[in-house]
């Protein structure tokens, strides 16, 4: 079972969208625990129908970029041998045995891409395959998950909001800083003192997302760092590597994060 | 010639001889002369006496003379017993210079008593330095002067005198403002270095009289940022550079050149604040939350000055940290400096009293009040910071302790080290006696502010105890360790250690340390020394003496003393230094910090909202170099009109959008081309598959590449809109009903408009300002928005604002460029005239520094890689931007309206690819 550990009532809302089959829209910055929600709930939702799925995890999960294709969401043929094979693709295997499809950082792919997933998302739940000639009718457990980061915005990667208004949304941020402890505790097997400073640090360094830093240092990154402890790195220099280098590449801004650091863990 | 002194009657034949001279002259003079200088005659050397009946002779020749005359020898015993021969001459020389700053009837009034003491030849170098100087300053020198020269010895008074007196030349405004502080500047200087730094005064005066203001203004910064003999070697740089170039020697020398910081600076260990303020600045905001500003302001303390303005988000930190034995020392001590300073942020120094310094130094309040509560809360902050950073409890023990070693050699003020002993957490080995016994008597009363509910408040109330017992020191005496008039009682420990651990005393830490009662054997052995000074004081005798109380005290009848209550309190006040001012002054010379100058107010505009504030250099072409950290620029957050301005405008220019939008479009590139003979991609080849399969049959090498994919195409193109704001823009443009700002602003909405559909990463900026300290900048779309409500709100509420200092505002807009990825950047300054400010350059008549400094600015921005481009609907432009750029790098608009139609085409032209 996935570990999550909830901050709001994230839950109790994504479960009721699945129980309403409705799609929901995951937004957040990068590393502050979109992802392993998804996995925590696709692994915990229970299935309408009893067979088992063929799915590990019960997910799918798309890492969306700007060369996605429609092909690669949706399947493509492929020659083996003498043979033309048409080979089901991450969205129609979803589709089709009743996983949750998941399409991380959907703003990188292409707009008349994510188009594709509209028929899915509406009271129809159909997916036309143009190349096969199929219109598949979506698995009673499937369920459609979209995630992107609003702070990467801009004009050209955006959702359109003919895509926007088809999903229910969930706001996501960095946890407040005792249960990030308890997160950093628990993913890097620290004890909680030492992840109680490194969610300090983490709390302390987002400050300067206002004053040139372009993102917050994420939870991803602090568990890192508390592994790096783990295996007997000093924190001092777990930190340095795995935050402030990790974080940004202007000298003065990672200098200061490794000051910061100091003060810290001394 | 006899070779016996004369007799007396020969004295008095001479000195009737004089007389009749005098009265020749002028009878009334003759009349003074006998009533006020015949009857001393007796105790005159004869030599002088001749040397003043001869000058009273000449001086009764015209009415001013003779006024002069009648003052001098109303006072005339003082004046003949201070200027013998020579000097007499030299005095009425003086007296007839200053004539048109002081009445001759008044300068011998004037004369200042300190002179009394002084010897001849100090008082000849006094008269010459301000015969030397034009009449405004000689009469500072002659009038205020001496008297805050006492504490310096002879020679370096005579010694200071030679060298102003070769500033002569210097300009008058300068000299003026610094001739009244250069004692206090030449006192806060230690004895050692003070005589080295008056050398080092006549030299630049002997070779570069206009120097001498600047190098008298800085002597502290001078010595607390270098070693002597950097700043020997400085000086010869500067005086190098000054032969050159006067106008760059004078600013080498007031340290407003990059060169002069430069060479000044050039140390393997000290560190400057300008190499670390980024970092600290960030330091500061993350461990506070709230953006930080440094400004430099004097040498490391480790109770830093309190902000005037603490809402401005201004930090002091010192100018050069040279305190510790390396780099990293020093660099730790900024750290720690730092760290205070948001730890007051955090821990709420400034919350609980409003204008907190105003409050410290209201009239009426205690001299000492704003050191003790430095030292108060100091403490405060220190433990605040200590108990949530381990790290920082390690730094702040380590610059105390650092501080007490070095206070061996280096004076601190008693305060600092008062803290510092408060922060070291154990007694350094070679602590001074008078130290140690100080931070027993201190120390207590700031122990509970160790707690972690102690609050500001807390701290104000310990340092108003601490302060009342600290009078205000003599400003004339050397020592200003503040003699205490009673002593604290002492019932508990000093605290706990910064990090929270066990004290270095352990007892109960007393909640209140006032109201406590002395312990009982305490009280009986205080009783019994009260006794025995009452009962000496009723048989008229003066009391035991400080060594005898300190006989007590060191033989431990009396371990310590304390504070009782009533009578018993105001009668046996206790002076310290009965017991330990004697030592204090035998020991170290100590002395509390004199800034010289006052730490800077920042200036702000009332009422304004303010953002992130930057500093930026300013080319100077007069002295050829770089003034540093000269503009300080603040981005200013724009109101929002809520998009009015912007849908008006796109219906105004309704037709010409379309337009515009074609002629962009030429510009990008087909969106998607399709890729063929690819081993992997999203369709089958059919073409190649057909090939491949016949290739199969002939038994040939079959390609793996069967398939297709549609490969994306980009622009990566950056540039930045930077608008003149400047209230000339309010003027209708010529031939136009609209005013500049809106034509220009009409121009961006079109562009803006088409280059959201274009792609294209653009950002707009608007500057203005008044004056160099007040640069604005204000941001109306970032490189990272887009053209939605809230910057299309922004670009419809631009309005003419002040000035036009270009150069800070490029420099500006190339910051903002740092870190895009696009390999194309363009800068495009839309303005409607010349680079001008109020204080642009010291000539307010002339626009060359400004044209000079922008023409800087854009070569710096074309160095980084960002191409810059000017349009100008000034029709003189020419004749300016031919100076800052080259032709092909400016455009001048002739017909201002048509600017709207016009910037699309100059952009599609400057970004076309080529």
């Amino acid at each position: 079972m996935p570990f999550y550990l909830p901050v709001g009532d994230e839950v109790q809302i994504f479960r009721a969208a699945w129980d309403a089959r409705l799609p929901v829209l995951l937004k957040g910055p990068t590393g502050c625990g979109k992802t392993r929600f998804v996995e925590y709930m696709a692994a915990t939702l229970p299935r309408r129908r009893p067979e088992a799925s063929t799915i590990p995890g019960n997910l799918v999960t798309v890492a969306c970029h700007e060369d996605l294709t429609g092909s690669d969401l949706v399947g493509r043929y492929l020659i083996k041998g003498e043979e033309t094979v048409w080979i089901d693709g991450p969205l129609t295997r979803a589709v089709r045995h009743g996983a949750i499809c998941y399409l991380d950082e959907v703003v990188e792919a292409r707009k008349d891409t994510v188009v594709l997933i509209h028929p899915l998302t509406d009271h129809r739940r159909i997916l036309p395959v143009d190349k096969t000639g199929e219109i598949l009718e979506a698995h009673p457990d499937f369920l459609l998950v979209l995630s992107y980061n609003p702070g990467y915005q801009s004009v050209m990667k955006d959702l359109k909001h003919s895509t926007r208004q088809r999903f229910v949304a969930l706001d996501f941020g960095y946890p407040p800083r005792d249960q990030e402890a308890r997160i950093i505790a628990h993913e890097a097997d620290l004890d909680l003192d030492t992840a109680l400073r490194l969610a300090t640090l983490g709390e302390r360094v987002r400050h300067l997302t206002s004053s040139g830093l372009a993102e917050g240092v994420s939870t991803r990154l602090l568990v890192y760092a508390g592994q790096l402890v783990r295996q007997g790195v000093t924190p001092r220099r777990a930190c340095s590597v795995a935050v402030s280098r990790a974080l940004t590449d202007d000298p003065e801004s990672a200098r200061a994060i490794d000051e910061l650091a100091g003060a810290i863990f001394g | 010639m006899s070779l016996l002194a004369p007799s007396s009657a020969e004295r008095a034949a001479r000195a009737a001889a004089l007389a009749a001279r005098v009265d020749a002259a002028s009878p009334g003079l003759g009349r003074l002369w006998r009533e006020r200088v015949a009857a001393a005659a007796s105790a005159i050397e004869p030599p002088t006496l001749e040397a003043w009946a001869t000058l009273l002779c000449t001086l009764g020749r015209d009415w001013r003379g003779e006024r002069l005359a009648h003052a001098l020898l109303a006072d005339a015993g003082r004046a003949l017993t201070l200027f013998p021969d020579d000097l007499a001459g030299c005095w009425l020389a003086l007296a007839r210079h200053l004539h048109v700053v002081l009445d001759e009837a008044q300068v011998p009034a004037a004369l200042p008593a300190a002179v009394a003491t002084w010897s001849t030849a100090e008082r000849r170098a006094w008269l010459k330095a301000a015969l030397a100087l034009e009449p405004a300053a000689a009469l500072v020198v002659y009038r205020d002067i001496p008297a805050r020269l006492c504490e310096l010895a002879p020679r370096d008074r005579t010694a200071f005198f030679a060298a102003i007196g070769r500033a002569a030349a210097a300009p008058r405004d300068e000299l003026l403002t610094v001739l009244p502080m250069a004692p206090a500047l030449l006192r806060s200087l230690p004895a050692a270095t003070r005589s080295l730094a008056l050398t080092l005064l006549a030299e630049v005066g002997e070779t570069f009289p206009s120097g001498v203001p600047g190098v008298l203004r800085h002597l502290p910064r001078l010595y607390d940022e270098a070693t002597p003999a950097r700043v020997a070697e400085w000086a010869e740089r500067g005086l190098a550079i000054a032969a050159r170039n006067p106008e760059a020697g004078r600013a080498f020398f007031a340290l407003a050149s990059r060169t002069s910081l430069a060479l000044l600076r050039a140390s393997t260990t000290a560190v400057a604040l300008d190499e670390v303020q980024g970092v600290l600045r960030r330091f500061v905001h993350m461990l506070s939350g709230a953006p930080a500003v440094p400004r430099p302001a004097g040498r490391f303390l480790l109770r830093p000055p309190l902000e005037d303005a603490p809402d401005t988000g201004n930090i002091a930190l010192p100018t050069t940290i040279d305190v510790g034995d390396t780099w990293e020392d020093n660099a730790r001590f900024y750290r720690v400096c730092a760290a205070l300073l948001a730890g007051r942020r955090v821990h709420g120094t400034y919350a609980p009293i409003p204008a907190l310094v105003q409050a410290l130094r209201a009239p009426g309040r205690p001299a000492a009040l704003e050191d003790c509560f430095l030292l108060a809360d100091g403490v405060r902050v220190a433990h605040a910071l200590g108990r949530q950073y381990p790290g920082l409890a390690a730094d702040l023990r380590w610059a105390a302790s650092e501080l007490l070693r070095a206070a061996i050699s280096r004076p601190l003020s008693v305060f600092e080290l008062l803290l510092a002993r408060a922060l070291a957490g154990s007694p350094p080995l070679a602590e001074p006696s008078w130290l140690e016994r100080t931070a027993c008597l201190v120390l207590p009363s700031l122990a509970p502010l160790a707690a972690p509910e102690a609050t500001a408040a807390d701290a104000w109330r310990v340092a108003e105890r601490l302060a009342a017992l600290f009078p205000p020191p003599d400003p004339g005496a050397s020592v200003t360790i503040p003699e205490l008039a009673t002593l604290l009682l002492d019932v508990g420990d000093t605290g706990p250690a910064l990090d929270g651990g066990p004290s270095p005393r352990a007892g109960p830490a007393p909640a209140d340390d006032l109201g406590e009662p002395l312990p009982p054997e305490l009280l009986e052995e205080l009783e019994l020394v009260l006794d025995e000074q009452l009962a000496a004081a009723s048989d008229g005798a003066s009391g035991f003496s400080a060594d005898e109380l300190r006989r007590l005290l060191e033989a431990g009848i009396v371990g310590r003393l304390g504070q009782s209550h009533g009578p018993v309190a105001r009668q046996a006040g206790l002076f310290v230094t009965q017991l330990l001012g004697k030592r204090l002054a035998a020991g170290l010379a100590l002395r509390a910090p004199t800034p010289a100058v006052p730490p800077a107010t920042p200036r702000q505009a009332a009422g304004r909202a303010t953002g992130a504030v930057y500093q930026y250099d300013e080319w100077d072409y007069l002295i050829d170099d770089y003034r540093p950290a000269w503009c300080t620029l603040r981005e200013i957050p724009l109101p929002d009109d809520s998009g009015v301005y912007f849908d008006r405008a796109l219906a105004r220019h309704a037709a010409l959008v379309p337009e515009i939008r074609r002629h962009l479009q030429r510009l990008r590139p087909e969106q998607y081309r399709r890729l063929r003979g690819l081993e992997a991609g999203e369709d089958i080849d059919l073409g190649a598959l057909v090939d491949a399969r016949a290739q199969r049959r002939a038994r040939q090498a079959v390609s793996p590449k069967l398939y297709t994919a549609r490969a994306r195409q980009d622009r990566e193109v950056a540039t930045l809109f930077l608008l003149d704001m400047s209230a000339s823009t309010d003027e209708t443009a010529p031939s136009a009903r609209e005013r500049i700002i809106d034509i220009a602003k009409d121009a961006l909405v079109i562009l803006a408009t088409a280059l959201e559909e274009l792609g294209d990463h653009y950002a707009i900026y608007g500057f203005s300002g008044q004056g160099r300290d007040q640069v604005e900048v204000y941001p109306v779309k970032r490189f990272e928005e887009r053209l939605g409500p809230a910057a299309q709100g922004r670009l419809g509420s631009i309005e003419p604002r002040g000035s036009t200092r270009m150069g800070a505002a490029l420099r500006h807009a190339l910051r903002a460029m740092q870190g895009l990825a696009a390999p194309a950047r363009y800068l495009v300054l839309l303005s409607d005239g010349f680079p001008q400010d109020l204080d642009y350059g010291t000539d307010r008549q002339s626009h060359t520094y400004g044209i000079r400094d922008t023409a800087v600015a854009l070569r710096e921005v074309a160095a980084a890689g960002v191409r810059p481009f000017c349009i100008t609907v000034d029709l003189a432009g020419h004749d300016y931007l031919r100076e800052m750029c080259d032709p092909q790098a400016y455009v001048v608009i002739e017909e201002v309206a048509a600017l709207p139609q016009e910037l699309p085409k100059i952009y599609q032209r400057l970004v076309r690819p080529s």
